[in-house]
């Protein structure tokens, strides 16, 4: 068997110590923070001043929990920041839902609980209305009749009993939509059900694998602002002055992807130093 | 019986269905009354949408029963945990409600882990997967790496330490390079739906009624 040459063993490093590398590369800023300088991006910065500027004294937000368990350690940070955002404003209802994902209502539950609701009240201030089989037909029969399908929330309580509900008849009531996707179904469902024909002010937060599928929606207006990943998450912490699970993550994002850009650059070195030496050799 | 497996049926119902939806999407100001059916159709499709999942639940059951009937090797261990913890979080969130502490544990210590450990592993793959496919052995693989790299570093709050110029680079790249192509895709993901949604809604295209006897 031929020998592997210095050049050609750089072009094919054995997967497990790479794994090993990135392993180690998360775990070490995990446990010793780097404390890395956060910059603000134009894409978080849009999405929090919609929210800053529609969710007004008076104003009736809804946030749908698209995601699934997997998608925690990148969504819930955006999700916590995001929320938090919404409990910080005076006088804001809040309607919590999931349509596309039946673990949505669960994962909003656990949001909640990172969430300091500065004083807002279950059934009053907000309300969990839990997941609508359908995908998007319930998204169509929610936007034009939300009593004739909202009947009970996710604890069973009547909306009749839920002043948080009280006057919402569809979704021309409904000031800003919030949209929290990670997958199909998702924010395009709701683009065809609730953005287009009802013209709903919409934000968005998604994974950075989803994000660069999404930035048409943002060039066109139909999001007003997306949050991106784990760095849009940590960069919505520092904009609402809250630094969470995102920050502490961020250091780990900036060593990984130093590791992989050198394993690149390595991987191409090999790869030119062994196509120079062939080609010397004829 | 025979006049019920008539494919005929079905098909007219997808065409009613299907024109009701339009005629309500597209002329709801000026057609007022077709709003009224429109809503209960939807309504009735939010039910439908529910039985599916009682539906997927009986598929899952049945196939995991049949691994254990015929003992599939290599399978049926699976199976029966699969089944043991598939009815037992639906024992509890049936008679307990999702708000049961047992449901709440099951869910956050069992599930969630697993699920966003099985998520994570795509860390290692994709590091991996561009240690080995980022190559610039012509131009284009070369343009893909520099932009790859690029928009790598600006995703890292170390990447405009390094250089200032990978965010502003970067954010080039995602609005513009990437959304030309995205709506390239996504106009042409939109025109093949219209083509198919025309092509059901008058029969052509049978897939959705499942094979032909």
């Amino acid at each position: 068997m031929e020998r592997k040459g210095f050049w050609d063993r750089l072009q094919s490093i054995d997967h497990r110590i790479l794994y090993a590398a990135v392993i180690v590369v998360i775990i070490i800023p995990l446990l010793r923070p780097l404390g890395l300088p956060i910059t603000v991006t134009d894409a978080t910065l849009k999405a929090y001043k919609a929210v800053d500027e529609i969710a007004k004294p008076g104003s009736v937000v809804i946030i749908a929990f698209e995601f699934i368990a997997g998608n925690w350690p990148e969504m819930g940070p955006i999700a916590v920041a995001m929320t938090q955002h919404v409990f910080n404003k005076p006088d804001v209802r809040i309607i919590i839902l999931a349509m596309g994902r039946d673990e949505g209502p669960i994962l909003a539950e656990r949001t909640l609980r990172y969430v300091d609701k500065k004083g807002k009240e279950y059934g009053r201030d907000y309300v969990n209305l839990g997941f609508f089989a359908g995908g998007e037909a319930a998204m169509a029969a929610f936007a034009r009749d939300i009593p004739g399908l909202v009947k009970k929330d996710y604890y069973g309580t009547p909306i009749e009993n839920l002043p948080v509900m009280s006057g919402l008849k569809s979704l021309n009531d409904i000031d800003l939509f919030i949209c929290l996707w990670s997958g199909t179904p998702g924010w395009v469902e709701y683009l065809r059900q609730w953005q287009t024909p009802y013209g709903i002010a919409c934000v968005g937060g998604t994974l950075g694998i989803v994000g660069p599928g999404a930035q048409p929606y943002v060039a066109a207006g139909q999001l007003k602002g997306l949050v991106v990943g784990l760095r849009g998450g940590g960069e919505y912490e520092k904009l609402i002055n809250r630094p969470g699970e995102a920050t502490a993550g961020l250091d780990a994002i900036s060593t990984t992807h130093i590791l992989i850009f050198v394993c690149v650059i390595l991987g191409n070195i090999g790869y030119f130093a062994a196509r120079g030496a062939r080609r010397r050799e004829g | 019986m025979s006049f019920l497996r008539q494919r005929e049926i079905p098909i007219g119902i997808t065409l009613i269905a299907g024109f009701l939806m339009l005629i309500d999407y597209y002329f709801r100001a000026e057609i007022p009354q077709v709003a009224g059916i429109s809503t209960t159709v939807q309504r009735w499709a939010v039910i439908i949408a529910a039985f599916a999942l009682l539906m997927g639940l009986i598929n899952i059951t049945r196939i995991h029963l049949n691994h254990l009937m015929k003992r599939t090797r290599g399978q049926w261990i699976f199976s029966i945990w699969c089944l043991f913890i598939m009815y037992l979080m639906i024992i509890v969130g049936l008679f307990g409600t999702v708000r049961h502490p047992i449901y709440q544990w099951l869910y956050t210590n069992i599930f969630l882990p697993i699920d966003a450990a099985m998520y994570s592993i795509l860390a290692l793959f994709i590091s991996s997967a561009a240690y080995r496919a980022f190559r610039a052995r012509n131009f284009e693989a070369f343009l893909m790496l520099a932009s790859g790299i690029i928009t790598m570093m600006m995703n890292a709050p170390i990447g405009e330490i390094i250089w200032k110029g990978f965010p502003v680079v970067g954010d080039w790249i995602m609005m513009v390079p990437n959304v030309a192509a995205q709506r390239a895709f996504l106009i042409c993901v939109v025109v093949g739906t219209v083509s198919l949604g025309i092509r059901t809604l008058l029969g052509m295209e049978r897939g959705y009624l499942g094979r032909e006897e």
